[in-house]
């Protein structure tokens, strides 16, 4: 959080591996744990096991509960979380999105969501997604999918990371213009990208909702720039089978 | 567990460490100090004046440690108010309460009004007539104006305070080398002021030397709106004093080792230089006018953006009308708060001058309120800090034994400058037990009203639910 410590060269393996004892102890213990108790479990002089939760609070892997005094996993967590889990798909919706494939000539691609990531769960092996993972994940700004999720988020900045990079001249870069795209995308449950996240590509995403209304999945459509306004043809057959996948997903 | 924040409505992550630091410094408003109380101290202090200076800067950075106790772990927007009902309780908290309403108040009309006699004794060198009529439609500009920049937003109104501020800091450290180090302070022949008699008044000096530093904890008022508050916050509020120390002991020691013309007439209270150095040091006064402006309405800023929160979260509490506790939809400010505050802030100083006459005597007496309001908050506070990591079990000997220690040397430098001092400020004694007094029957009056008002006191940022990663499902995205 704090790069501006340059003092700071890893030669203090002993705080590290503190914290992260005192992290573990917060998972283990659960939520509500006091900060005595954690010194307690660990063995840890009490003065050195509060600052360093209060380091892991400040930097979000800890909260501390509204009575002050408990403490449980925080935010942060989640992007760790998030990370090591791998998607999942089962037969059934497989064989919705084998259906789908055989219906249209163009990239049918299975998206989960996580809380911070997008996460290719299916990808179409005959005509593959125009970008990996780890580039959608970076450029969340510049992907259909991405939209889709930074539309869901009440802060959007959050996933962001300033100022928004450029994959082609079409990205979209100004934090303002994003905004109002995002509104549309909020309004009218589809989002697009034409030539943003790689020239001459073109994608159009649509949310897989789960019973209570989380989105937790995204069914996307790839071709090239110059098929966009078929792409955008096909949205009422892609929500169709976003409906038919929301009870195979959640 | 609430699944929204108590405090919703204000926007977060909005204001940089620079920022945070800027409210705590601009509320501070030191460049004025630097001119201005070194001149009031050694005549009080002679000889010891940086001693005096350097201890009281330690003494406010011991209540800054606990200060820091609790802005490490929790993001207020009522500062020292939260902090000590988290550690006293209601009652007390509600004391520290209106002492911080009091001095965040008095400390802004104090500012108003010196940002307008210094906005009018610049425009009089214009030739526009200076006097009271002047001076009060200068405060009503001056608070429309402030007002404007803190409904806007907090960014906008932070930066603003903090560049002005940096501008003020460096115009008053300039002057004042250039004033008692160069020809022009010789120029004016005036005696040392520091008479070896005068000693005897040490502990109204070092009471004085307090009053320069209060402010400093306002970061803890904007917590909700910084960019990661625990660490932003605590650091402003342990470093200020120490900073405020540094530059303080350099503005006594060029101010002691020349000459000094304390404080005459009827508008500054602030160091006049020379007449006879010539047009160097009217140039000079021009400069220095526009600085102590600057920093008069930073201050503004900062007092009232610290008293709006406070306003603000006493306002979601039910303390005070729930009106108070409504933020703006766009701006997410509590502009009520503000609307609410701005009036008086600008009516009482301007009321305040057209009965006592003179600026100075309406900045004395305001400030020597605020001071009480904002010393009485330390002094609980530094109680609350023990007590309240006791409650979280989380007490350690090192914040024991600052938080006693720290209050024990405030309520002896208190006494001590009772006893010493030789024109009391009983008045301004007597005006904040009155309103103190007041603040606990509107309390009672409440109370009646919403029966639990005692446990609902002392609201801050707290976690919700959604912050909690217990029950977590990584495969739905959260809001």
């Amino acid at each position: 959080m704090t790069p501006a410590d340059g003092s700071l060269s890893g030669r203090q393996p002993k705080a590290v591996q503190s914290a992260l004892q005192v992290l573990e102890e917060v998972a283990r213990a659960g939520v509500g744990v006091t900060a005595k108790e954690i010194a307690e479990h660990l063995s840890m002089p009490s003065a050195t096991t509060y600052r360093l939760l209060n380091l892991l609070v400040a930097d979000g892997y800890v909260v501390r509960l509204p009575d002050l005094s408990g403490f449980s996993l925080g935010p942060r967590m989640g992007v760790l979380i998030d990370a090591a889990v791998s998607p999942m798909v089962c037969t059934a919706a497989r064989d919705v999105l084998a259906d789908l494939r055989l219906s249209v000539r163009f990239g049918v691609h299975l998206f989960y969501l996580t809380n911070t990531a997008v996460r290719i769960a299916d990808a179409d092996s005959e005509y593959p997604p125009p970008a990996d993972e780890s580039v959608l994940n970076r450029h969340l700004h510049a992907c259909g999918v991405g939209k889709l999720l930074l539309a869901e988020k009440r802060d959007a900045n959050e996933l962001l990371t300033l100022p928004l990079g450029a994959l082609t001249p079409r990205t979209v870069t100004s934090r303002a213009a994003l905004a109002s795209e995002l509104d549309v995308v909020r309004d009218q449950g589809v989002a697009t990208q034409i030539s943003e996240l790689r020239e001459g590509s073109a994608c159009i995403a649509v949310p897989v909702r789960g019973p209570s209304g989380a989105l937790v999945a995204a069914l996307a459509m790839s071709g090239r720039d110059d098929q966009a306004d078929l792409l955008a043809r096909q949205v009422p057959t892609l929500r169709e089978y976003a409906v038919r996948l929301s009870p195979l997903l959640a | 567990m609430r699944s929204t924040s108590p405090v919703s409505g204000l926007r977060r992550a909005q204001l940089s460490f620079a920022q945070v630091l800027g409210q705590s410094v601009s509320a501070v408003a030191p460049s004025a100090v630097m001119v201005t109380l070194p001149a009031l101290v050694i005549p009080a202090a002679g000889r010891w004046t940086l001693a005096v200076f350097v201890v009281t800067a330690l003494l406010m950075a011991a209540v800054g440690y606990c200060v820091g106790q609790f802005a490490t772990r929790m993001v207020a927007v009522s500062g020292l108010y939260s902090y000590t009902v988290k550690g006293l309780g209601p009652v007390p908290g509600i004391v520290a309460g209106w002492s911080v309403v009091i001095g965040y108040a008095a400390a802004a009309m104090a500012s108003t009004l010196g940002a307008a006699s210094y906005l009018a004794a610049l425009l009089g060198r214009l030739g526009v007539p200076d006097g009271r009529p002047t001076i009060a439609a200068l405060a009503v500009l001056v608070g429309a104006g402030a007002l404007l920049l803190m409904i806007r937003g907090i960014r906008l109104s932070a930066r603003i305070s903090l560049t002005i501020e940096v501008f003020a800091i460096a115009v008053a450290a300039t002057v004042l080398v250039i004033a008692f180090t160069g020809t022009v302070a010789v120029a004016g022949g005036l005696p040392r002021t520091a008479g070896p008699e005068s000693h005897s008044a040490l502990g109204f000096a070092l009471l004085l030397a307090i009053t320069s530093y209060v402010g400093f904890e306002s970061a803890g008022t904007v917590a909700r709106e910084a960019r990661n508050p625990f660490v932003t916050v605590t650091r402003a509020i342990r470093w200020t004093p120490l900073a405020l120390g540094v530059l303080y002991t350099f503005a006594a020691a060029m101010q002691a080792g020349g000459t000094v013309s304390a404080a005459i007439g009827s508008l500054p209270i602030v160091l006049t230089l020379p007449d006879s150095a010539g047009t160097g040091s009217t140039a000079l006064s021009i400069v220095m006018e526009l600085g102590i402006l600057a920093s008069w309405f930073a201050c503004v800023i900062g007092s009232t953006t610290a008293l709006s929160r406070t306003l603000f979260a006493m306002g979601r509490e039910g303390v005070i009308s729930e009106r108070v506790g409504r933020a703006h939809r766009v701006y997410r400010t509590p502009h009520v708060a503000l609307c609410t505050a701005i009036p008086f802030i600008v009516a009482v100083p301007v009321a305040y001058l057209f009965v006592a006459g003179s600026s100075r005597e309406v900045l004395i007496g305001l400030l020597a309120v605020s001071a009480h309001g904002y010393v009485g908050a330390y002094l609980l506070v530094c109680l609350a800090t023990p007590a309240f990591l006791r409650r979280i079990g989380e007490l350690t000997v090192t914040p024991l034994i600052v938080g006693l220690a720290t209050a024990v040397l405030m309520v002896a430098i208190i006494v001590w400058a009772a006893l010493t001092v030789d024109s009391p400020v009983w008045i301004a004694t007597a005006v904040y037990g009155v309103l103190i007094a007041a603040g606990f029957g509107a309390f009672a009056v409440r109370k009646r009203v919403i029966p639990d008002l005692a446990h609902r006191v002392g609201v801050f940022d707290e976690t919700v639910t959604g912050d909690v990663f217990a029950d977590y499902n990584p495969w739905e995205v959260r809001r």
